[in-house]
């Protein structure tokens, strides 16, 4: 056994065992061996978690302790509401002798006003969630289509130097 | 840490309140907020469901009567709440919810609050294709890494379901991100 040398004479990459236990757990951390990633990519804006509590304290101990005092007003309240619920009636008896209006009856000004003036409670930021942008054709912003050359006639009449707005030939983009 | 029934008894009377209720977020903001976020994905919506969720918490608490850990509660009423603000949100643009969720998936690349690479973006494709009750499950035992006995308690169902769920929701996944 004497010939037998028993220095090793397998190396390992320099620094190899420093930090090798973290290495390993950081594998371990990562369980993909199902093809699955461990992380998900997902992140917050900076400090969030941190004005977290305030935000949700304001929303809840706040509102718990506000007290109104309505009492003193009451018998004053029952006797408008009693006048409102006669005054409605009233109204509502005449009218239902009219005949009830149609959508034909609207005037088109009207239904675009509602329309407008209505929240319809989604953000730009919904509705672009849902709006197919791929599919959309200049056709469905516009009553009346625009030929090529009308557009360009008119871009030419009324804009001094259409090549400004050439990227390809602006010395910007060269 | 405080333990939970001290944490519940304070919670209940109104000279401790207030100040139970700030350990209480600060103990389960972030557990809470990634489970929320796992359902409802960006960022601003799981901000405006967990503060619901700590709202709805915090005007229940007198309903609490310890049948269930805390947490469990709270988890149960924070699933509830992000799965009701999907569908009130897809009602109002006229979609569903699977819908919905599916185009949240596929706009996340846009998301400044998402840094995932083109794989991470596919596994998030992939669960948002997934059954509702395969994705709860799927994100609860993989990535939240709770026992399914935990998740029967919140979702109300049995541990055996809760396997077969699992299982499917893996091979679903692991087929989805295989194919091209």
């Amino acid at each position: 056994m004497k010939e037998i040398p028993k220095k090793n004479s397998f190396k390992t990459p320099p620094g190899y065992f420093e930090g090798l236990s973290e290495r390993i757990l950081s594998k371990l951390d990562e369980k993909d061996a199902a093809g699955i990633p461990a992380k998900e990519g997902f992140t917050v804006p900076d400090g969030y978690f941190d004005g977290l509590e305030k935000k949700v304290l304001d929303k809840t101990l706040e509102r718990e302790t506000r007290v109104f005092t309505l009492k003193p007003f009451r018998p004053f309240l029952y006797a408008a509401a009693a006048v409102a619920v006669l005054f409605v009636l009233v109204i509502g008896l005449e009218r239902s002798a009219d005949t009830t209006p149609s959508f034909d009856d609207l005037a088109q000004a009207d239904i675009t006003q509602y329309i407008e003036s209505r929240d319809l409670g989604l953000s730009s930021y919904e509705i672009a969630e849902v709006l197919p942008v791929t599919e959309l054709e200049m056709e469905d912003f516009m009553e009346t289509s625009v030929e090529q050359d009308v557009i360009l006639d008119y871009l030419e009449d009324s804009i001094d130097d259409l090549d400004e707005f050439n990227i390809e030939t602006h010395e910007d983009y060269q | 840490m405080i333990a939970e029934e001290t944490l519940v008894r304070e919670l209940k009377q109104k000279e401790t309140q207030a100040k139970a209720f700030e350990v209480l977020i600060n103990t389960y903001k972030e557990r809470l907020y990634w489970h929320i976020r796992r359902i409802v994905l960006d960022h601003d919506d799981a901000d405006d469901v967990l503060q619901n969720t700590f709202i709805k918490v915090f005007r229940n608490i007198e309903k609490f009567k310890g049948d269930s850990k805390l947490y469990s509660w709270m988890y149960r009423i924070g699933t509830n709440e992000a799965l009701s603000f999907l569908k009130s949100k897809s009602r109002k643009l006229g979609v569903s919810s699977d819908e919905l969720i599916e185009r949240k998936a596929e706009n996340l690349q846009a998301d400044i609050y998402f840094e995932g690479d083109a794989i991470q973006l596919k596994l998030q494709l992939a669960i948002a294709r997934l059954p509702e009750k395969q994705k709860l499950v799927f994100n609860m035992k993989y990535y939240e890494e709770m026992k399914y006995e935990e998740i029967a308690e919140i979702l109300d169902t049995s541990v055996g379901g809760l396997k077969a769920s699992y299982h499917l929701a893996t091979k679903k996944i692991e087929a989805y991100l295989k194919a091209d």
